[in-house]
């Protein structure tokens, strides 16, 4: 009963394409596809995220973390927060596991935000990917505009969060089995 | 996966700020993940990004509208 709870969505998602290929078999058979492919992405984008996760975790101190992204890290883990997330690829949900360590070793909330941002839409391997796509002059004014909207989120979001809850995710994160 | 598609919308005709709004609620926005998100942030943050990312997105596309489009 619990692991029926627990993949209801997966269920019901799995019946309305059955239900589509039954009533038009292209489109539901495209739609195998597209799931398929965003399949192989998680289960291609996972492993070497979490490979990464170990070797940050391994290889950087506490210290290092807290004196570059922490409380007191002012505009220097501001940039490195931007820098960090655009030099990843790969989509959204691979950025969640890596803040978590970052909030682990002590970087500061309001960068972590920004990391998540930076991650979600300035990443560099997609930039040559807009220009070609979509021009440069296009993607030059969404990274441009993108930036400090990215910070200014940010500090949005760590004002509008009470400190308390900060706290609690935090903690939660700390508790997390696989860090 | 969203740079081929929206280079297809634009030529088929959509305007440089709809792609704009598309792209930009299709990177920060994730309705999708959000119960990922939200097993790390909590809800009460993960849908407030998401509806500060939403909100941004238009802001976006209005000054690509206007940079790109020349609207």
């Amino acid at each position: 009963m619990k692991l029926i709870k627990r993949y209801r969505f997966f269920l019901v998602t799995i019946g309305i394409i059955g239900i589509i290929t039954l009533i038009n078999r292209s489109i539901g058979l495209k739609a195998i596809g597209v799931a398929g492919y965003s399949f192989k992405e998680m289960a291609l984008v996972i492993p070497p995220v979490f490979i990464l996760l170990g070797l940050l975790d391994v290889w950087v101190p506490r210290e290092t973390m807290v004196k570059y992204m922490g409380e007191g890290s002012g505009i220097k883990g501001v940039i490195l927060s931007i820098i960090l997330g655009s030099a990843a690829a790969g989509p959204l949900y691979g950025a969640f596991p890596v803040a978590a360590v970052f909030m682990k070793k002590g970087a500061k909330f309001s960068n972590i935000l920004i990391f998540i941002g930076a991650w979600s839409t300035t990443k560099i391997p997609m930039f040559l990917f807009e220009i070609s796509a979509l021009g440069a002059r296009f993607a030059v004014t969404r990274l441009v505009v993108d930036i400090p909207g990215i910070i200014l989120i940010a500090y949005i979001l760590s004002q509008l969060i009470p400190k308390e809850e900060i706290r609690e995710i935090y903690r939660k994160v700390e508790n997390m089995w696989y860090l | 996966m969203a740079f081929p598609t929206a280079a297809m919308l634009l030529q088929n005709g959509a305007g440089y700020m709809q792609i704009g709004a598309f792209v930009s609620t299709l990177m920060m926005v994730g309705i999708v993940t959000a119960p990922v998100e939200m097993k790390y942030f909590g809800k009460k943050l993960t849908i407030a990004r998401n509806v500060l990312a939403f909100i941004f997105s238009f802001l976006v596309a209005y000054i690509i509208g206007k940079v790109v489009g020349g609207i």
